[in-house]
């Protein structure tokens, strides 16, 4: 028999194999590639699971805000990047304000003033304040065993 | 052999088949899903553009910036005039397919801030239920061809295909990552997580951490969550147990929303074409068995010993 005529009486067969072999490559392609591409067929995997040991490893942002005569407010990550989608809002403060982040340009430098004026009902605001902490949890009940030093980020208003 | 598989897919694929008007039932839930839940993202705007970076893919060649108000408006116009086209089931197939496009492209722009999400499930869901035949009935196509078009349980194997295989793709670097080892637990590493953070808990994440004590439970846990994801793929040629699959899905879906607060809602479409055929003939089953009993007490009561069942 022919190929076509193969293709043709087994045809679903040959779809099924094709989309199974093309969501495959996809897959492949999906995890080769970092960041996570888009749009590719593939579901949250969140991470790793905690240590034997019953901890857990994180990274927390905590935020404070400084004006010109010295005062000091401290916010949440949330309350900056209230603006944004939830599920996007922590990701985007960490690549715009991480600790390796590049310098904010003017316009982001405007956007975050107005933001946290909004937020601290300060004004005259000089910096913000980002101490960026690699954190041990114990899973029982959350508390936290170590803390590194914090690495920290200034961003000046 | 290859015609022992055919017939096996045919098989399958005709247990997939839902009938126009559960399809239909669909098609409007999902257009009107759309309309009200569908993302606005008119916030883009007001957020800074260094924020904006397209993820590897196509979208990185054509978005070298945050769209502008217009086309965001625009983008947003198409989305709200193609769900409602299929809705109405107007030019469906196409319709359900530009709908396909434009989910696609909004969440597009959405990870361009940073972080991919997963919702493309229910993104593609339009295009394999346009070929299922979720224009066939209750649509303006129908009442053009003046007749009922028919409907295919292929697409909707292939449908599952496509949903097992991104269930997979869920479950392997779990199981890669740790999930698989009993002393490692990682479904209360993660509740334990979005306590410490205090960004996001689930309406019972607290009160889990603080009342389930005994570790066998929490690993129980991580166990059904890489065999509800892990496994839906092997079952695509028995539908049947495809089908109860997705039931214990569901419950995983609950058990994630109530731990951590994440929400599943658009997943309830995206499962419906597997369950919602099974649950109306379940209603239908019942209605006969309903009648029957009926005519039996009529019977009865009549004396007429013939027409008892």
């Amino acid at each position: 028999m022919k190929f076509v005529d193969l293709l043709r009486r087994y045809r679903r067969t040959a779809v099924v194999v094709l989309v199974g072999g093309l969501l495959a490559l996809q897959s492949v392609y999906s995890f080769a590639v970092h960041p996570e591409p888009y749009p590719t067929i593939r579901m949250p995997a969140f991470g790793a699971a905690g240590a034997a040991s019953g901890e857990f490893e994180l990274r927390t942002a905590k935020v404070a805000v400084e004006d010109r005569d010295g005062r000091s407010e401290s916010i949440r990550v949330q309350q900056v990047m209230s603006g944004f989608p939830f599920s996007v809002s922590a990701p985007t403060f960490a690549y715009l304000f991480g600790p390796d982040a590049p310098e904010p340009d003017p316009a982001t430098v405007a956007w975050l003033t107005k933001r946290l004026e909004e937020v601290t009902d300060m004004s005259d605001l000089r910096a913000m304040r980002v101490c960026w902490q690699d954190q041990t949890i114990r899973i029982d009940d959350a508390s936290v065993v170590s803390a590194a030093p914090c690495t920290w980020r200034q961003v000046s208003l | 052999m290859i015609a022992r598989v055919e017939s096996w897919i045919g098989r399958s694929a005709e247990s997939f088949r839902a009938c126009g008007a559960e399809l239909a039932l669909i098609r409007v839930a999902f257009g009107v899903c759309v309309i009200l839940f569908g993302r606005n993202l008119s916030w883009v705007d007001d957020v800074p553009a260094q924020a904006f970076h397209a993820p590897a893919g196509p979208f990185s060649l054509v978005l070298d910036g945050p769209p502008g108000p217009t086309a965001l408006t625009v983008l947003h116009v198409v989305q709200v005039l193609l769900a409602g086209m299929v809705i109405l089931g107007v030019f469906t197939r196409f319709s359900s397919i530009a709908l396909t496009l434009v989910l696609v492209t909004a969440s597009a722009i959405t990870y361009s801030y940073a972080k991919v999400d997963h919702f493309i499930l229910f993104e593609i869901a339009p295009v394999f239920l346009a070929y299922a035949g979720w224009g066939s009935r209750f649509s303006i196509d129908a009442r053009r061809r003046g007749r009922e078009g028919p409907t295919s349980g292929f697409a909707v194997l292939l449908f599952a295909l496509v949903v097992g295989w991104g269930m997979l793709s869920a479950s392997v670097p779990k199981a890669l990552g740790g999930w698989l080892d009993p002393d490692r637990l990682a479904t209360k590493a993660y509740v334990a997580r979005d306590l410490a953070r205090a960004d996001k808990e689930g309406p019972l994440g607290r009160w889990m951490l603080e009342n389930i004590g005994n570790d066998g439970l929490w690993k129980l846990l991580d166990y059904a969550t890489l065999a509800a994801e892990g496994m839906l793929v092997l079952w695509v040629l028995v539908p049947i147990v495809y089908r109860i699959w997705v039931c214990l899905l569901l419950g995983f879906h609950v058990g994630v929303y109530l731990s951590m607060g994440i929400n599943f809602a658009e997943y309830l479409l995206v499962y419906a074409v597997f369950l919602i055929p099974v649950a109306s003939a379940a209603i239908r089953r019942g209605r006969r068995g309903e009648q029957v009993a009926a005519r039996g007490t009529i019977s009865r009561r009549s004396g007429d010993p013939s027409t008892v069942s």
